[in-house]
């Protein structure tokens, strides 16, 4: 039921993320990034799978920049740095942090892994009951 | 401006790289490869036995002989020794063939001779049938001899479940953990579980898996018991040399 | 640098590196069928699946292996700096993998594959029986998300502090796929020197991200404790070398970088607008400094890059008391001017 209900969901985002992935690829890449404009087809290409995976990000930028003054000069890459300087360098302590979490799960999923790890078959006695396979016929064509 | 103008020994990518980054790079990279390799080696030497199943996907064969739909659909063939053989007849993918299988074979205890053809499944001797797409079988033939029949009686054995389509050689491996999914899905699919133990001589037997009454069990029962470890109570007959056992117990190995 | 996308932006040393990443790979797959050869045989789609699976795992040892050394040297740049085509790369593989682990062991059945791969195993009854292809499917998820989102459209559009987010995610990534290994093919092992490999190459990945992560965190606060009141001391003139600069920390997550250049001292910000590169372990080349890890290139003195370019970082103040440094704490807009300090001059206060 539940497995059911996330395989269609799942579906159903990846088929509007196709339909809206190839719109986005054609029109909408370069009205939210107006360096996108004179982009070349092998990289509106390589942008659609990444839109079609984040569309309702995407729709709702696409929505914006429309609504927004076609004239308007593009953000300056960099402007925004001092907002997000600061947490991108936390994010360096951030890693330690996710390390220091993964390596006591990772090592608890090893060594639990590696005790029960499947042994040979065992010999059981009533198995020389059943008849006999017949090794001499199984020669390779 | 003794730094300007040139990059020195400071990688940058749009410049030509310095000889010494090129130098420790492909030490680097050619290490790191034979490191893979050696990885390959490791993982290949580990991968667990296959068997010797074949699966003859090249050559259509048909079969001549008497048409059998419970508990799972198989053909008794001739052998040259004037014993039969029991094959054990599958749709191709993780289909049983018991709905074509069904119209031909009579309830009412007669035998009817078919011809059925196929692809052949072969491992150490153990033959099954992967059907052919469009009308497989037909009416006709000759019947084999009357069928031999051995009550063993009740036994224990300590094996694994498979799905015997896979296990007979389509694939390869045919069981294990990776192949549990598959395993699982065979038997939810119709394919015959089957369950292969070691003998005390170490040699691989194999038993067909039926319920009590003698009909496939339910494939709920079986489900949580595939592809692992498992003992398994119940009485096993030989017919035409094909081991089927009637399971009472499914439990965990102690 | 962004003047308009194209799909990849190709140099001689990508080309190179992209050449070779091939080749490399090739002798992989070969030699994984080789060394498949020699021992039971095995499906041909089997022999694939498992040839892929291997190389996409020791691709991300390799991924995961470069950013901790490059800490350590400064020899590992030339790999650090197409390590995005790695990344695209392993995940192509582990796509490969699969997609015939999917075909081969969910497909022609009665239930389609994707309900299949999340239905069939049995859960939660033991180590042995843990399902691990939903793990391998999580992770390839995150693969994808990362290998969709590489181009530096989405990093401008992202904003790189939620790029480097989405990009860290790689090292759950990892954790999932040392799960899918040791629930998976570990299990079905008949020789203990796989699991014994396993555990290696995941305490070499674990132990290098602790090593370097401690180190920065060690330096990090190092460097917070040079801060005094208002200004803040940057060092002595005869610290910085011509063409190079110190990484001054301003608080516990905002860097500048102090460069020395032929005009006098300059600072900007210690990090690059494209990925957040360190500029402090940069150098100036042609004028410029020049971020180790792309490229990327700004004017010392107005923090801007040089024409067509239009990046733009935040410049801060100097000033120059006998021999020592200070740096003003507060930034200025990215993109302005700060003249030069020269040393032995007093510099505006």
């Amino acid at each position: 039921m539940l497995t059911e209900f996330i395989v269609e969901t799942v579906m159903i985002y990846a088929v509007i993320g196709v339909l809206f992935a190839a719109a986005f690829a054609w029109r909408g890449v370069a009205v939210v990034d107006p360096v996108a404009r004179h982009a070349t087809r092998g990289f509106r290409l390589l942008v659609a799978p990444g839109a079609a995976l984040l569309w309702p990000l995407l729709m709702v930028r696409w929505w914006r920049a429309a609504a927004r003054d076609a004239g308007d000069a593009a953000e300056v890459p960099g402007d925004r740095t001092e907002r997000w300087q600061p947490a991108s360098e936390r994010l360096r302590s951030r890693a330690l942090l996710a390390w220091i979490v993964l390596a006591p799960l990772v090592a608890l999923v090893l060594l639990v892994a590696i005790r029960s790890r499947a042994e040979r078959l065992p010999e059981t006695r009533d198995a020389g009951r059943l008849p006999e396979p017949a090794v001499e016929r199984s020669a390779r064509p | 401006m003794s730094a300007e103008g040139d990059s020195g020994d400071f990688f940058v990518g749009y410049l030509p790289t310095p000889a010494r980054d090129v130098r420790w790079t492909r030490v680097f990279v050619i290490a790191t490869v034979i490191l893979a390799l050696a990885a390959a080696v490791v993982f290949n030497a580990a991968a667990p036995a296959t068997g010797r199943g074949v699966w003859d996907t090249g050559h259509e064969v048909t079969l001549e002989g008497e048409v059998i739909a419970k508990p799972f659909p198989m053909l008794r063939v001739a052998r040259g020794d004037g014993t039969a053989e029991r094959v054990l007849l599958v749709e191709m993918g993780k289909h049983g063939a018991d709905a074509r299988v069904a119209p031909f074979a009579k309830t009412d205890g007669t035998r009817t001779a078919v011809r059925a053809r196929g692809y052949l499944i072969t491992r150490d001797g153990q033959r099954m049938l992967e059907l052919s797409e469009d009308e497989p079988i037909a009416v006709g033939g000759v019947l084999p001899p009357a069928g031999q029949f051995d009550r063993i009686g009740t036994v224990e054995l300590v094996g694994e479940i498979v799905d015997s389509k896979c296990w007979l050689g389509v694939m390869k491996p045919g069981d294990g953990k990776t192949h549990r999914d598959c395993a699982t899905l065979c038997i939810r699919g119709g394919i015959p579980p089957s369950i292969v133990c070691r003998a005390p001589d170490g040699s691989m037997r194999r038993a067909l898996v039926v319920g009590q009454d003698g009909a496939p069990l339910p494939f709920d029962v079986l489900a949580p018991w595939i592809a692992r470890p498992v003992r398994v109570r119940g009485a096993v007959d030989v017919v035409d040399g094909l081991a089927v056992i009637r399971v009472t117990e499914l439990n965990e190995p102690a | 640098m962004s003047v308009s996308y194209q799909a990849v932006q190709w140099n001689a040393a990508k080309k190179a590196y992209d050449r070779r990443l091939a080749l490399a790979i090739a002798v992989y797959l070969g030699g994984f069928v080789l060394a498949a050869t020699a021992a039971f045989e095995v499906s041909p789609i089997v022999l694939v699946m498992r040839a892929f699976g291997t190389g996409a795992v020791l691709l991300l040892v390799l991924i995961l292996s470069i950013g901790p050394l490059a800490r350590c040297t400064p020899r590992m740049a030339p790999l650090l700096y197409n390590r995005r085509h790695l990344g695209v790369t392993m995940f192509l593989m582990a796509l490969v993998h699969a997609l015939l682990a999917t075909v081969w062991y969910h497909g022609f059945g009665v239930l389609d594959p994707l309900t299949s791969i999340l239905s069939s195993s049995t859960p939660f009854e033991g180590a042995a029986q843990f399902p691990f292809q939903p793990l391998g499917l999580a992770a390839l998820v995150i693969l994808f998300a990362m290998a969709a989102t590489s181009h530096d459209f989405w990093l401008r559009n992202l904003s790189p502090r939620v790029w480097k987010a989405l990009h860290l995610c790689v090292y759950l990534a990892f954790a999932l796929i040392v799960a899918h290994v040791a629930f998976g093919s570990l299990q079905d092992a008949i020789w203990s020197g796989y699991a014994w490999m396993t555990a290696a190459g995941t305490a070499w990945i674990v132990g290098i991200h602790l090593a370097a992560g401690v180190k920065e965190f060690r330096v990090d606060r190092r460097a917070r404790a040079l801060a005094a009141d208002g200004w803040v001391r940057v060092g002595e003139v005869g610290e910085i070398e011509e063409g190079r600069a110190k990484a001054v920390k301003l608080g516990p997550a905002r860097t500048v970088a102090v460069f020395r250049h032929a005009r006098g001292f300059s600072a900007i910000s210690g990090v690059c607008a494209h990925q957040g590169g360190p500029l402090a372990e940069g150098r100036i080349v042609d004028g410029c400094v020049t971020c180790p890890w792309h490229g990327y290139q700004y004017l010392a003195e107005s923090g801007q890059s040089p024409p067509p370019f239009t990046e733009r970082i935040p410049t801060y103040e100097l000033r120059i008391e006998g021999r020592t440094i200070f740096v003003s704490p507060t930034p200025n807009a990215p993109g302005t001017p700060v003249p030069p300090c020269a040393a032995g001059e007093g510099g505006a206060a």
